[in-house]
Formats: C-alpha cells, sequence, structure tokens
C-alpha cells in the first residue's frame, strides 16, 4: 500500500460520473478496492470513496456517523429540493417511512402482482406479433412507470411524459443541473396541481391520499414534505427497475446455459433474481457526510468530509463473494446491498424485485428466443453514476399471436 | 429449533421470508420479521433457517438449539 501525503493511504481522481467508466464501472472499482477498501479520490473537492463489502456496510448501518441530511446523497449536490426521506436522518427517517411502508410490505406488493403481471403480458402483446420490441422502451420503462403511477392514483396513460421529466431530472443532476432543476420544477408543479384538484374531488386509497391525511409527530404532514415524498417515488422507482431488467437480459443473451436453465425451471429466479442485482446494481453509489472524526481501515476520517458508498463494488468484493465476477444463479450467502442496507434500505424493495422478477419470467416464457440485435454497450447511460442501465435494447424473436389477456 | 430475529437490526428486507416462509412472518406494522415460535418449527431442517441466516443482509438473524447445535 502506498502512503501517500497524510492519512490519505490511497490518492486517486475517481470520478464516479465521468463517461469514461459509463460502460463498465467494475474494473475500475476492483483496481481501488485492491489496493485498500477506503481510498481517497481529489474530484469534486474530494471525497471517501468506499469500495469493500465490509466498509460499505458498517457505514451505511452507522447512521449516526454517516449522516444522510444535507447537503444529501448526492456529490456533487444535487441541484434539487432535499429527496424525502432518503436525505433525512434518525428518527425522522422513521417516521416517514412508518407513513408509507406498510403499502410497499411484502403482503402489500404480493396483492398489487397479478395487475402487474397483467400489465406485462398486456405490453408483451402490443409487439409480440412483429418478432422485435426495444425491451427498454416497449415493456421496461412502461411497466414500472404505469405501476407506480397508478399507485400514486395517477393518470396512468400520462407514463411517456412523466418518465420524460424524471430522466431529464435523474440523468441531468450532474450533467445538465439547469435542465434538471427545471425538470424537477414541472414535475413538482404538476404534482401540486393534482394535490389541489384531489382535494376539492375527496382523496382515495392511492398514496398521494394517503400522504395528504398523514401526521407527523401529533401535526398534519407538511404538503411540501408530500410533494418531496411523492417526487421520490418517482424518481427512486422507475429507471432503477427498468435497469435491473435490462442488465439481466444483457446478461442472460451472454450466457446460453443461464438462459437453458431458467426455461428449464423458472424457480432458479427465487435467487437468481438477487444474482442479477448484485452483479449489476442499478444504483451504483450513494453518499453520506461525516458527523464527526472516525478512525477506519486505517484511514482518518474527519468531520463534514464526504464519503460515496459504492453499493456495486462492495457487491463484487471477493472477500464477501467467492468468485465476485461469476454469475451464479444458485449462489447462496447472497448478502448483497443493491437496495442499501440499515435505515434507508430501498423503501420500495419488494416492488421492486417483484416488478423485475414477472418482467423477467414475462420474457423467458412468451419470448425465449429473444436475441438482442445490437451491441448494448452503445445504449448505456453516459452516467453509471445517476442509473446504470440502458436507453434503448432492440431486440428480435419469433413472432406469436398475441394473446389479450387484458380483454378476457 | 428456536429462531430469533434482533428488531434492532432488521431493516424489513423480507429475503428471510422468500427464501422460508414457514420459518418467519412479517410485521406489516412494525416493517420488520418475525420468527415463528419453536413450537411451529419442529421437523423443519435447520438448513433452511441457515439458508435465511446467510442471505439476511443486516445480520438481525439467530438460530439456537438447532439439532445439529446452536450457530
Ligand atoms: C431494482 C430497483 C431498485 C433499486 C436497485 C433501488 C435502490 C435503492 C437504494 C440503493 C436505496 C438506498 C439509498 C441509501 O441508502 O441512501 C433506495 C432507497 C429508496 N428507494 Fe429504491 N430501488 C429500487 C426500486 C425502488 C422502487 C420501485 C421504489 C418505489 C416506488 C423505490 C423507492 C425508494 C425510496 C423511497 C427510498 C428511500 C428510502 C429511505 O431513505 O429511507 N425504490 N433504493
Ligand atoms: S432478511 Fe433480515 S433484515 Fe430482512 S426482514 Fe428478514 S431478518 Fe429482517
Amino acid at each position: 500500500m502506498s502512503a501517500v501525503g497524510d492519512t490519505r493511504k490511497v490518492n486517486t481522481s475517481f470520478d464516479h460520473h465521468s463517461s469514461d467508466i459509463a460502460v463498465d464501472p467494475y474494473p475500475h472499482y476492483k483496481s481501488m478496492r485492491d489496493q485498500c477498501p477506503i481510498v481517497w479520490s481529489d474530484a469534486y473537492q474530494g471525497f471517501w470513496v468506499f469500495l469493500g463489502y465490509q466498509a460499505v456496510w458498517n457505514a451505511s448501518r452507522d447512521d449516526a456517523t454517516f449522516l444522510s441530511s444535507p447537503p444529501g446523497v448526492g456529490i456533487p449536490d444535487y441541484p434539487i429540493r432535499p429527496q424525502i426521506p432518503l436525505e433525512t436522518d434518525a428518527p425522522m427517517t422513521q417516521k416517514l417511512r412508518a407513513i408509507l411502508h406498510h403499502h410497499f410490505s411484502p403482503a402489500a406488493v404480493q396483492r398489487l402482482e397479478p395487475t402487474i403481471r397483467e400489465l406485462a403480458n398486456e405490453l408483451v402483446d402490443a409487439f409480440v406479433a412483429k418478432g422485435e420490441c426495444d425491451f427498454i422502451v416497449d415493456f421496461a420503462q412502461p411497466l414500472p412507470a404505469r405501476t407506480v403511477l397508478r399507485m400514486l392514483g395517477y393518470e396512468e396513460h400520462r407514463w411517456a411524459e412523466f418518465v420524460d421529466l424524471i430522466h431529464t431530472v435523474v440523468h441531468g443532476v450532474t450533467s445538465d443541473p439547469d435542465g434538471a432543476f427545471t425538470a424537477a420544477f414541472a414535475l413538482y408543479e404538476e404534482i401540486k396541481g393534482n394535490i389541489a384538484k384531489r382535494k376539492e374531488e375527496g382523496l382515495g386509497d392511492d398514496l398521494v391520499s394517503v400522504l395528504l391525511t398523514a401526521t407527523l409527530d401529533g401535526e398534519p404532514l407538511d404538503e411540501e414534505i408530500a410533494i418531496d415524498y411523492i417526487l421520490l417515488l418517482l424518481f427512486g422507482g422507475l429507471d432503477t427497475t427498468t435497469s435491473a431488467l435490462g442488465n439481466a437480459l444483457v446478461r442472460i443473451q451472454a450466457h446460453p446455459e443461464i438462459r437453458d436453465q431458467l426455461l428449464a425451471d423458472a424457480s432458479l429466479l427465487d435467487d437468481g433474481i438477487e444474482e442479477f442485482l448484485r452483479l449489476d446494481s442499478p444504483v451504483q453509489a450513494l453518499a453520506r457526510t461525516l458527523a464527526h472524526d472516525t478512525e477506519m481501515c486505517g484511514q482518518h476520517l474527519k468531520q463534514g468530509d464526504r464519503a460515496l458508498l459504492v453499493w456495486a463494488a462492495a457487491d463484487r468484493d471477493p472477500e464477501q463473494f467467492p468468485e465476485p465476477d461469476e454469475l451464479r444463479l444458485d449462489r447462496t450467502g447472497n448478502r448483497h446491498v443493491a437496495f442499501g442496507v440499515g435505515l434507508h434500505r430501498c423503501l420500495g424493495s419488494n416492488l421492486g424485485r417483484t416488478m423485475f422478477r414477472i418482467m423477467l419470467e414475462t420474457v423467458l416464457e412468451r419470448l425465449p428466443d429473444y436475441e438482442l440485435t445490437d451491441d448494448p454497450a452503445q445504449y448505456r447511460f453516459a452516467d453509471a453514476s445517476s442509473v446504470y442501465g440502458l436507453h434503448h435494447l432492440p431486440a428480435r424473436f419469433s413472432p406469436q399471436a398475441p394473446r389479450h389477456t387484458a380483454s378476457l | 429449533m428456536k429462531v430469533e430475529v434482533d428488531t434492532q437490526r432488521c431493516q424489513g428486507h423480507a429475503r428471510c421470508l422468500t427464501i422460508a416462509s414457514e420459518i418467519f412472518d412479517f410485521d406489516e406494522e412494525a416493517d420488520r420479521a418475525v420468527a415463528r415460535p419453536p413450537s411451529e418449527l419442529t421437523g423443519i431442517p435447520a438448513a433452511r433457517a441457515l439458508a435465511a441466516v446467510q442471505a439476511c443482509p443486516e445480520q438481525a438473524i439467530s438460530i439456537f438449539d438447532a439439532d445439529e447445535g446452536a450457530e
């Protein structure tokens, strides 16, 4: 290990937003992690990069030392309002999560399964006779978008409009802060207008209504907080789930033996979806801020320092996962952190997993011989640190008659 | 066999539930997993519980009095 300067053992210029690492960030993580589980980067005024599984796990679970409140989870800071409950700390985080968590529980998501499956089949019906599709645009984008909009009680048919604005925010926060800000404001106005309308027409049992009638510390939940919460459900739930499917379809294409195994036995997806999420985490990294000085891995971290927790690097740490770069459908002990760990564990993890699994099952069942027509590398987002995923994924398959399940 | 979920550690990932639904339940109000009492776990192989232990991202599950000895 090379001791450079002060207590920072390994100095780098690692930039998680760089297009140089967008197609395959993993070798970059490996070369840093091989030197030390925590390294320093001098990009963006300097920050710690957490790469080892144990280091990421310890930091994420120690939410009294590693804060999520502003400046928050982006490095550099996001140009938008604090995300709720993502950019809060205990005990506020638990209180905010408690307002919605039973709507994302295993049982609640199980109740949604039939409608999600119906939607998946309806989307496939629309292109199955053509023998070709774009898996992202025709399938993996509308499914989570329409599902989440439905849960929120929004007009589902406007999903493409919402997706456009969300994309501009999620992918612009670093490369185009002005554009991201403008799009976030447009969404904010949209939600605010919708709230006014709902109040007039009467509330229902959708998530927006739940937020509008919620209390926090005995007071009605502030409407601005409710809006920020709704925004995060849109930012957090769409591209992430879309990317999980895109990444898995690329893996399956690259490994014919995996495809054969999955086609022979769909129950392999019980552990399999976890393995896909471990290998290609849609959310690669999120940041924290040090509440006080601390010592970790022989490094001295100071109060106010920023720390980037690279979930995706932790998920390929050989100390935690034997042969970490191998896809093993039957991997046991898969404690991956693709949904984070600790206080801020993804509130939508049950929903994300279920949508991902249903999409994958539907593709394997109805388009078992799909073949990607282009090299997927060209369709990766230019900034892997916003979302590690694809914006297009054209494919061919044997055409079939639609089933029209929805109209039965 | 006695299985315990440490409610301070558990963050409700529900991996345990997916892996061994015969051992775990989910407390909707608390957003936490709970293990069924030992009386409902007789005859269930310890390997089922162990698979959940090994997959729990928060390391919140412990097994006691498994036939092969405590974990
Ligand atoms: C495969 C899909 C998904 C992945 C990989 C993913 C990933 C993550 C990660 C890593 C975090 C932790 C943030 C942190 O610790 O700082 C998180 C938080 C969150 N996610 Fe997801 N997510 C997914 C799907 C969803 C869905 C479908 C929703 C809801 C519609 C959602 C809503 C949220 C919310 C509200 C939080 C904030 C939780 C908190 O701060 O307490 N996510 N997600
Ligand atoms: S897997 Fe662990 S953290 Fe998740 S619900 Fe079960 S015990 Fe809790």
